[in-house]
């Protein structure tokens, strides 16, 4: 039985070099990059931290730039952020997330439990 | 010693890929290979949602139209955006009482998706004035809106 390749490091058919990986049942050697998990070649916008945290919390990272950041409050701990988010806190009075964003970090500021963030590859300033 | 982060082969449980936790989080843990708070990454996931662009739109008070190529209507973020201090808010559209002097109001900002078209993202930037937001940055997703 042949297996289908799930993790590819080397040149493809079609020229790109890198680190490929496909879902399952997909040939990370030959299927086409959109079809792929991760194309470590790929410049397109992507995520590169996530997580949540609290206020005054400091997230530190040291990417060269300022990031676009994408935040999401959360009513409660463990609720999922992204597409996933809590509802029911639209026109919350007062109360609001917001961090301010450095070359070296960011200093998240909430009113809620806590905030997700997804710092993306994508500079701030151009 | 630190939490292993990254494991690449058998997992434990006849399954077989790559996957890397979040910080904090042993990888080899097993219970946590489908939890999106606890890994990054799992290459044994079905689906993953990919970015197709992302950026800023300054002006307030006025739409935007963010043109793409994607073919279908895309899934979107947006947040209100202060570029002069490189503050960034929440999706809220937040109300708040301004009780300076005898006058009570409302103030409020949002940055909202209007629409999602196949070919353009429209945003509209918008706040009662004295607000702060003065632009918007989004990320529009390799996925589309269910018809």
């Amino acid at each position: 039985m042949a297996l289908t390749p799930h993790l590819f490091m080397g040149t493809r058919p079609d020229g790109a070099s890198g680190v490929f990986i496909s879902p399952p049942g997909v040939n990370a050697q030959t299927a086409p990059v959109s079809q792929l998990s991760l194309a470590i070649t790929e410049t397109v916008p992507q995520i590169v931290l996530r997580g949540s945290a609290l206020n005054g919390q400091v997230v530190p990272y040291q990417l060269g730039f300022r990031p676009i950041v994408i935040l999401t409050s959360l009513l409660n701990t463990g609720v999922g952020f992204g597409f996933v988010r809590p509802v029911g806190n639209v026109f919350e009075s007062n109360r609001s997330s917001r961090v301010v964003v450095t070359l070296t970090g960011m200093t998240i500021s909430t009113d809620f439990t806590s905030v997700g963030y997804q710092i993306l590859n994508q500079s701030l300033e151009g | 010693m630190p939490t292993k982060a990254v494991l690449i082969g058998a997992y434990g449980n006849g399954q077989q890929g790559i996957k890397c936790s979040l910080p904090g989080f042993d990888v080899s843990v097993l219970a946590d290979d489908d939890d999106s708070e606890r890994r990054s990454f799992n290459s044994n996931w079905t689906n993953l949602v990919k970015m197709a662009q992302a950026g800023i739109v300054s002006g307030r008070g006025v739409t935007h139209v963010i043109p793409h190529t994607l073919g279908f209507r895309p899934f979107a973020e947006v947040r209100p955006y202060l570029s002069s201090a490189f503050r960034i808010y929440d999706e809220l559209v937040y109300f708040r009482t301004n009780t300076a002097g005898s006058s009570t109001a409302n103030l409020w900002q949002h940055a909202l998706v209007i629409s999602s078209r196949s070919d353009a993202l429209t945003v509209l930037v918008a706040q009662q004035t004295g607000q702060p937001a003065n632009a918007a940055v989004y990320a529009i997703f390799r996925e589309a809106i269910p018809a």
